[in-house]
């Protein structure tokens, strides 16, 4: 009696099912989120006929049907999504598919600013005054109309509220609406990166009134971080941020009345730290996306059924930083000693383990960037390092420590790997590089004090204009971290003042142009050794995959394949 | 002799495979240079992820480095940190436990006291704390395990010594007037070594485990040293790439039992109470 009615049960479950797939087979490709549901709903109508429960289930499929969603498995960087506060790479993305800022870049060429916010603006003879006019009719989530004091105030609490992308709008006096749709911006100094910056995703703007009505106050006193990161977002981008868990978790809904309608109704973003987990989700189909992973995983899943791999660039470059003052460098202080390691080390050999279309920028400046000096044409010689080295006084070689954060792989380039790969070129011209693995924040702080004789390092620039690598010229924040003070070379600091006020491109071209190749001949305190590419595995049901160094991904772009 | 040998080993199999084990690491961690037929140092990228077999016994790993012989010199670290680890907490342990347990009393509670407080933190995690504080180095990843494996000898000493001191030959030589240190040194101790070796030698194993945890997570060695935890860790980022976590692995795994049979065999010939003929 009971294997009797088990069998019923049996039957019972095939036919449904049955009918299911038939009337699903006739709407096209069924995706996983749409089975669920038309699973459940044939559940929920148990007692229900059979004839219902079709009709049930078939509607609940159409309009399961017609909203297509991703899922993006991440590496979460970041720990709050207010664009005032937000500094992290990977917060790009989700921002720039938000908000609308005044401009944004093109992103097949990121010194292309385009319009966005602003449909055009004007500078002033001097620099010194930028006029930004509004598109008109563009709305928030909120549904407010987006107006110049929406603009004024978001600027303002950037600047005001002393979080990480502050700094950026430091050259920045005032930002005042000077009518409905007009925004002027006045600066204290000449910068010619300033709309660069302003493409940037802390420049997000965002519902004013709803800002200042919950603890927005452009100040240090300001608490709108904890509504704006608890409560549904209120930008004017092409989608709307509805649910963020810190640590864990996007969840992104199409706006309708954005001005760039995207074609994907939601998408989500998932932590993922472990990159292996993330290759084992893209494999089994659970996540859309697999941002993190390495050259050597990626090569692995190149050419899988059900998958495509996308490869974006990007503006970091990696290097081996070499302390040249004479307290914590030690034996690194001496220039010679510096150009020995930069011809000892296998640029090539390195490049090929990172993969992903990484190669070695010749100087600071990274290929994209105004006065990008080409790729390095330094080779490998050990003969002419340890002719360098015995000049310099250390015909047997020398010991130096090097910090490394080991458990860290920016644009999928660990550090660790670097460091395993340099400390084994290094050791065939007979210096030992002992790899001392610190703790991100131990590293940090002393890095940032300048007090570490060597570490391996990464920069991504905070904008993309070439003004952000002024950073590394002597007395300039890096400078100073290798230990470089403006009185070791006065001419190139100098150079480099000069350049950053320059609004010409042509003569900022052959500025910088000059800086790297003086940094050359001074044996700068950095060995500038790759420039990363981004490899991503993609489920190839999605299409037109915009990728971008400076927002990362297009969301609004994204079309999934029917 | 050799009659001997046959009869121990058919009365002891496991003992005897530990002792082969042990015997092989030991050869292949004095030997390493002669055994390895690759510097286990040198990267060639030409020939990274080599599965096992042909030029490289075991593969190769990330760098085109031949994990066979990484494996070989991994011995040079592991074997004697091991052996270290136990000298060092076995040897401290029982003095403290034995101090103890002989002169009682406060003494006792403060000393046991403090033994439990260390013994009540999880061993690894503490382990790790100690080497992140004193910093990356083999010798302090040694110095951070010997701090938390000795309370359990401690615990063991002050138990055999609290059974010991009530024995008529210690209460005779304290009768006639026996230095109290002299009797604890040179009579006390002794009679309850035999247990604590028993335990110091499943304890070899244990120790060699907990210093590849260490190296798992980075707190061990430093590269390019070879080092079978680092080595697991190195592999389990690309599982496709199995054997550059699994030969290492499998060397931890063989050095832990071979230490824990030939813990069992010491055990059954030091306890009285399973004596047999041997």
């Amino acid at each position: 009696m009971r294997s009797m009615k088990k069998m019923t049960a049996v039957i019972v479950a095939a036919a449904m099912a049955m009918s299911l797939s038939a009337c699903g087979g006739g709407k096209g490709i069924e995706k996983a989120g749409d089975s669920t549901t038309a699973a459940a709903a044939a559940e929920s109508g148990e007692s229900s006929e059979a004839a219902g429960e079709e009709t049930t289930a078939a509607a609940e499929t159409e309009e399961a049907d017609s909203a297509s969603q991703i899922i993006i498995g991440s590496a979460m960087t970041y720990t709050s999504l207010d664009p005032a506060h937000s500094y992290d790479w990977d917060a790009e993305m989700v921002l720039h598919s938000v908000y609308q800022s005044l401009v944004t870049v093109d992103p097949a060429d990121e010194s292309k600013i385009l319009p966005s916010a602003a449909k055009e603006w004007t500078i002033s003879d001097d620099g010194l005054t930028y006029v930004f006019t509004l598109n008109e009719g563009v709305t928030f989530t909120t549904g407010k109309e987006m107006k110049a004091e929406d603009v004024a105030y978001c600027l303002n609490r950037v600047k005001g509220v002393m979080g990480n992308p502050s700094f950026l709008l430091d050259t920045v006096d005032s930002v005042e609406a000077t009518g409905d749709y007009e925004v002027t911006v006045k600066l204290n100094t000449v910068n010619p990166a300033l709309l660069s910056i302003l493409t940037r995703g802390s420049m997000a703007i965002y519902d004013s009134e709803v800002a200042a009505a919950n603890g927005g106050t452009c100040d240090e006193s300001d608490t709108f971080q904890t509504y704006i990161d608890a409560n549904p977002s209120m930008g004017a981008g092409s989608y709307q941020i509805t649910t963020y868990t810190s640590g864990s978790e996007v969840i992104m809904e199409k706006y309708a009345d954005a001005q760039k309608q995207a074609s994907i109704d939601k998408v989500i973003i998932r932590n993922i730290p472990d990159a292996s987990t993330q290759q084992m989700e893209i494999e089994a189909g659970d996540i859309d996306f697999a941002l993190d992973l390495t050259a050597d995983q990626t090569a692995l899943l190149a050419g899988k059924e059900n998958l495509q791999t996308v490869t974006s660039k990007t503006f970091d470059i990696f290097f081996l930083m070499l302390n040249a003052s004479e307290e914590y460098g030690k034996e690194l202080a001496n220039p010679k000693v510096r150009e020995a390691l930069k011809y000892a080390i296998d640029y090539e050999g390195i490049c090929a383990l990172a993969g992903n279309g990484a190669f070695t920028p010749a100087g600071i400046i990274p290929s994209g960037f105004l006065g990008y000096a080409g790729e390095s044409t330094v080779t490998r010689d050990v003969e002419k390092a340890k002719e360098l080295l015995a000049e310099a006084g250390y015909p047997d070689g020398f010991t130096f420590d090097c910090g490394v954060i080991p458990d860290m792989a920016p644009d999928g380039v660990s550090f660790m790997m670097n460091a395993e790969k340099i400390q084994s070129d290094l050791a065939e011209a007979g210096v030992t590089m002992n790899i001392d693995s610190q703790e991100v924040s131990v590293y940090l702080e002393g890095y940032r004090d300048g007090k570490e004789q060597a570490v391996i390092g990464q920069w991504g620039p905070d904008y993309y204009d070439s003004n952000n690598q002024l950073a590394f010229l002597p007395g300039n924040t890096v400078g100073l971290r290798a230990g470089w003070t403006e009185d070791m070379a006065p001419e190139l600091a100098a150079l480099g003042a000069e350049a950053a006020q320059e609004t010409d491109d042509t003569v900022r071209e052959q500025q910088f142009l000059q800086i790297q190749e003086m940094m050359d001949e001074a044996s700068a305190p950095y060995i500038v050794y790759l420039q990363a590419g981004r490899t991503w595995a993609v489920n190839s049901r999605v299409q037109n995959i915009v990728p971008s160094a400076a927002f990362v991904l297009e969301f609004a772009d994204l079309e999934v394949a029917q | 002799m050799k009659h001997s040998v046959i009869k121990f080993i058919r009365k002891n199999p496991l003992a005897a495979a530990g002792i082969v084990i042990w015997a092989v690491f030991i050869l292949c961690a004095v030997l390493a240079p002669v055994i390895a037929p690759y510097d286990p140092a040198v990267q060639d990228l030409a020939n990274r992820f080599q599965p096992p077999g042909g030029a490289h016994w075991f593969g190769t790993d990330s760098f085109g480095r031949d994990i066979f012989s990484r494996v070989v010199y991994g011995a040079k670290i592991s074997i004697p940190s091991g052996i270290l680890v136990v000298l060092l907490s076995c040897a401290f342990g029982s003095l403290y436990g034995a101090v103890a347990g002989y002169f009682g009393k406060a003494v006792d509670e403060i000393l046991m006291r403090i033994a439990d407080i260390i013994l009540s933190f999880p061993a690894i995690l503490l382990a790790m704390a100690l080497a992140a504080a004193l910093g990356k180095s083999v010798l302090n990843a040694i110095l951070a395990i010997a701090v938390v494996a000795w309370p359990k000898y401690a615990r063991m000493m002050r138990g055999l010594v609290l059974t010991v001191r009530e024995s008529e030959y210690v209460t005779s030589e304290r009768v006639i007037g026996q230095n109290r240190l002299t009797i604890l040194l040179k009579t006390i101790i002794p009679n309850c070594m035999s247990s604590v070796l028993v335990l110091a030698s499943t304890d070899v194993g244990t120790a060699i485990l907990t210093f590849a945890g260490l190296s798992f997570l980075g707190m061990g060695v430093s590269p390019p040293t070879a080092e079978w935890g680092y080595m697991v860790s190195d592999g389990v980022a690309i599982l496709e790439y199995w054997w550059i976590s699994f030969f290492p692995g499998a060397a931890i795994f063989l050095v832990s039992i071979g230490a824990n049979f030939i813990g069992d065999a010491v055990r059954d010939i030091l306890d009285p109470r399973m004596k047999t003929e041997v």
